[in-house]
């Protein structure tokens, strides 16, 4: 299927021809469908949600889901404080989202500029940033996001900044390794032979050879980040009530597990649902984009 | 021509490369491997010659061209561009110079990027050099590429919708659209098919005439140097052993390794008197380089003194020189 795309004559680009093969893959656009979803549904939060997400009422407590004998103003039931579930959801995907996207792309620009470095400059600079990206693995991610939590405090500012602190580690690690790859073609000799300067080469010769993992690769870390939000937000340590993260509301319906199953169980749905979704269409996005790294 | 001040002049130059030792072998007291690519080469090349360079592959002459051109520093000797040494020049002062030396590839598909446009490649030196804009670059590339045989119909293309022989078409457009004075041809032929050779040598012999370029013209093919080069030299294991005008090389060969190369070369007529000797064996690894002549461990003429000592430059007259105990008074 792909080698009668790659004949396509009407078509120059290689992105282009990584386009035309995503577009053939009917689970990466369904998942990719069902991301925007996600993502429209928090960007028109005020819009669409039935509720406001922090409205308590007592009398609402630990209210019942429609099917259950609940009412139809509160579909998804309502919390321990009788605030809207699903209002709550809508509103909790804006910071998964951010989260998640804020994350990989400070992460992804900060590695990219220090893998390039690293890869293309070599000697002491590869040593300086290798030697620390080294120790940076050697934290298991959450006790560090948790460390660094305790110290600058809950926040939604300092999760972004808790978890980037580790997250460059990943895509510097590949571009590293592909600039190294890179930097021995002929076209990048090429290229210094006609006068070109180190940044020229790095950015506009190599970068755009080795784009395709590191966006891929940063499509599977935005579905791995979004985990990790809920976790630090699940102990208490993200974003402070009464903001809604889906985090926290599993974390609050704990409690409740047996009586109120539903208070904890639709944002587990949520959390699942969307990191799925994610890593289909990066699955997706590999496939079209870097056939290398297939099977 | 000899009178001439040459426009490069390179004098005993050598590049070596250290061959980094594992952690375990740091660990042994292994000191690190030192691979001398090229040891002590020197010649010229006059304005609007061409100088053939052959030998085998692993011979270290494609590490003397990209030396020539800065692209790896030389460790030592000197290499004079115009009457300017250019080894030594920190790289911001070398840049003006780049437009003036240019190089052109063994590989067409290495050598161009393929997330760039024809445009984009082609046009890439104007900009770098002339301070064009993008517009200006690609209308630029557009007036040139049909004087490499290319349409500019091309210029929105990649690298991946061309033939082999286009891409080196593309290669030479790029190496050529500043109008150097010098290119280093590194094989430029050898990854085309035979048929489509022709066109690219003809193409760059049109260039040099029409341009008045100077080539060193890098091979392991006599045939295709024997058709461009006005001079040929000899290299074997990063030394150059024989060098001489192209009839003097082909027609009355000095050096055994010369003889050999011819000898295998293939010809219709094998003119009467020769035989045809095969080298036996592999080039020695340039790690460790034998003593004396380097080339006594496969030569058919070997006498005990090449085991020992390395032999001098010996002139046969008419710029035809060789380096071999067999010629001269050394014995």
């Amino acid at each position: 299927m792909s080698g009668a795309v790659a004949m396509n004559a009407g078509v120059q680009s290689p992105l282009a021809l990584g386009w035309l093969r995503l577009k053939q893959n009917p689970m990466a656009i369904g998942a990719a469908m069902v991301t925007l979803l996600i993502v429209a549904a928090a960007v028109l939060a005020p819009i669409i949600a039935p509720q406001d997400p922090n409205e308590a009422d007592l009398f609402r407590r630990l209210q019942p889901p429609v099917w259950l004998g609940g009412e139809w103003a509160f579909p998804l039931g309502c919390d321990a404080l009788g605030r809207d579930i699903l209002s709550r959801l809508i509103y909790g995907a804006r910071i998964s989202i951010l989260v998640g996207a804020l994350v990989v792309l400070i992460a992804s620009v900060v590695g990219i500029l220090a893998g390039l470095a690293a890869g293309y400059l070599g000697g002491w600079v590869d040593r300086v940033i290798t030697g620390l990206v080294d120790i940076l693995l050697g934290f298991p991610y959450l006790i560090f996001a948790i460390g660094l939590m305790a110290m600058m405090g809950a926040g939604f500012q300092n999760i972004v900044l808790a978890l980037v602190y580790k997250e460059w580690v990943v895509p510097c690690r590949i571009v590293r390794g592909e600039t190294l790859a890179a930097r021995e073609q002929e076209y990048v000799e090429a290229a210094r032979a006609l006068g070109a300067s180190r940044g020229h080469v790095m950015l506009r010769e190599i970068l755009p050879n080795i784009l395709s993992p590191v966006i891929v690769v940063a499509t599977v870390r935005m579905a791995h980040v979004i985990i990790l939000e809920a976790s630090l937000s699940f102990l208490g340590l993200g974003v402070q009530p009464p903001t809604a993260s889906w985090g926290s509301m599993v974390s609050e319906g704990r409690e409740f597990l047996l009586d109120a199953w539903w208070v904890s169980t639709f944002p587990g749905i949520a959390i699942l649902v969307l990191v799925m979704a994610i890593n289909v269409f990066s699955q997706g996005l590999r496939d079209a984009f870097d056939p290398r790294m297939q099977e | 021509m000899a009178e001439m001040k040459p426009l490069l002049a390179v004098r005993a130059v050598t590049k070596h490369f250290t061959i980094r030792t594992s952690p375990v072998e740091w660990l042994m007291r292994v000191s690190p491997a030192s691979l001398k690519a090229v040891a002590g080469v020197s010649f010229d090349v006059a304005r609007g010659e061409t100088l053939g360079l052959i030998g085998e592959s692993g011979c270290g002459k494609s590490t003397l061209g990209r030396t020539v051109l800065n692209l790896h520093r030389a460790d030592g000797g000197s290499v004079s561009f115009d009457g300017k040494e250019i080894s030594a020049m920190p790289e911001a002062e070398f840049r003006p110079y780049r437009r003036r030396m240019q190089i052109i590839f063994q590989d067409p598909y290495a050598s161009l990027n393929p997330r760039r446009s024809v445009a984009e490649i082609v046009g890439l030196p104007l900009r770098l050099h002339e301070g064009a804009s993008a517009r200006q670059a690609e209308e630029k590339a557009a007036e040139f590429l049909p004087r490499v045989g290319l349409s500019p119909e091309h210029l929105r293309r990649y690298p991946h919708q061309f033939s082999g022989g286009q891409r080196q078409r593309i290669g030479i457009a790029r190496a050529l659209i500043l109008n150097p004075d010098f290119v280093v041809c590194d094989e430029p032929v050898s990854a085309l098919d035979v048929s489509i050779q022709a066109q690219i040598l003809e193409l760059l012999m049109h260039f040099r005439q029409r341009y008045g370029l100077t080539f060193l013209f890098i091979s392991h093919d006599l045939a295709v140097v024997g058709r461009i080069a006005d001079r040929i030299a000899v290299m074997y294991l990063g030394e150059i052993v024989e060098i001489g005008p192209t009839a003097a090389i082909l027609e009355s060969p000095a050096h055994p390794y010369t003889r050999a190369l011819l000898a295998v070369a293939p010809r219709l007529k094998r003119r009467a008197g020769t035989e045809r000797v095969a080298l036996k064996g592999d080039l020695p690894s340039p790690l460790d380089p034998p003593k004396g002549c380097r080339f006594h461990t496969r030569c058919p003429l070997a006498k005990p003194i090449c085991a020992t000592l390395a032999p001098t430059v010996t002139d046969l007259g008419t710029g035809h020189s060789v380096a071999c105990h067999l010629h001269g008074g050394a014995s």
